[in-house]
């Protein structure tokens, strides 16, 4: 059962946490990850030319973080919840190693008709430093009233 | 308060609008191997055992299958390769509505236009805002995605701006 589920969807308010996932990628995430989408921007692969960028080490790519707030939203959000729109923007540069720890929390919630609309406003924190925001926005399909009862 | 940018020039702006559209078909590869790009060790399959993939899927086929030499000398890809006085890419952001499911077998539409460059100043340099939008469509003529994604380039060198 997914966290928004365990919490009860017909609950959620703004304020409501959406729970967090911490992970670390690697050299070796970040390199599968330029492989897959065919992104050869050498920053995300050389770490000579990186550095001559006036970087660290190789840089985490944007794309690949807005995946890790979208299985946040996912994990929270489980088989009922559809995620519909996901925004974010890298306001720091990530690198390998680096714990990187997504979280959020419900920004506001709608109800239409029979499903339920909720944003949610996200982050990427390491080491106390925010590395990109984002928002979120998924769509509950049931009838929450009719599953809280399934429930009981 | 905010100087006003550059002029984007004629060659740049004639880019503006232009349409490129590519057809991929999405394989249970791409799907595994995205999957465990972003730390997955599992996919999501539906009752026929078709795989499903992750929400941003349709990042795979986001840039263009050219020769490396094709690509700006950075590597970078090549969307991003319009005529602005700066030669550094680095992220931005990405705004992506996910309409429908992408499932292995599919075949996607890809479709995608500069929307817009602008630039403004940032505390290094100027910066140049590079807006792309993406539709995806399946073979039944959904629209299964669309993104807009904003690239930044800019000339200075400081890995602590606004990326």
């Amino acid at each position: 059962m997914s966290s928004a589920e365990a919490h009860g969807v017909l609950d959620l308010r703004p304020g409501s946490s959406v729970g967090e996932l911490r992970f670390t990628p690697t050299r070796s995430h970040v390199f599968m990850f330029s492989a897959i989408t065919w992104n050869r921007h050498h920053i995300h692969y050389d770490k000579d030319k990186a550095l001559a960028e006036g970087f660290p080490d190789v840089a985490v790519q944007r794309g690949l973080m807005g995946n890790y707030l979208a299985r946040l939203m996912t994990n929270w959000s489980g088989e009922h919840g559809q995620l519909e729109r996901l925004e974010w923007k890298v306001v720091k540069s990530s690198y390998p190693g680096q714990e990187l720890c997504c979280a959020g929390q419900v920004a506001e919630v709608a109800e239409v008709g029979a499903a339920k609309y909720v944003r949610c406003a996200l982050g990427i924190v390491s080491v106390g430093e925010q590395i990109a925001i984002g928002e979120a926005r998924v769509r509950f399909a049931f009838d929450p009233r009719e599953r809280k009862e399934q429930r009981q | 308060m905010e100087r006003e940018g550059p002029e984007i020039s004629q060659e740049t702006r004639q880019l503006i609008g232009i349409e490129k559209v590519r057809h991929y078909q999405v394989t249970a590869r791409d799907i595994w191997r995205f999957a465990q790009a972003i730390g997955m060790s599992q996919v999501e399959a539906d009752s026929d055992g078709t795989l499903i993939g992750p929400p941003l899927i349709c990042q795979v086929f986001m840039f263009e299958d050219l020769a490396l030499e094709e690509l700006p000398a950075d590597g970078s890809p090549k969307e991003l390769d319009v005529p602005v006085p700066a030669a550094r890419a680095v992220g931005g952001q990405s705004e992506f509505e996910i309409f429908a499911q992408v499932k292995a077998g599919d075949t996607i539409t890809f479709r995608s236009r500069l929307r817009d460059v602008a630039a403004k100043q940032g505390r290094s340099g100027w910066l140049y805002f590079i807006v792309v939008e993406t539709a995806f469509e399946n073979q039944r003529g959904e629209m299964v995605a669309r993104e807009t994604a904003t690239y930044v380039k800019r000339s200075e060198v400081d890995s602590h701006v606004e990326r």
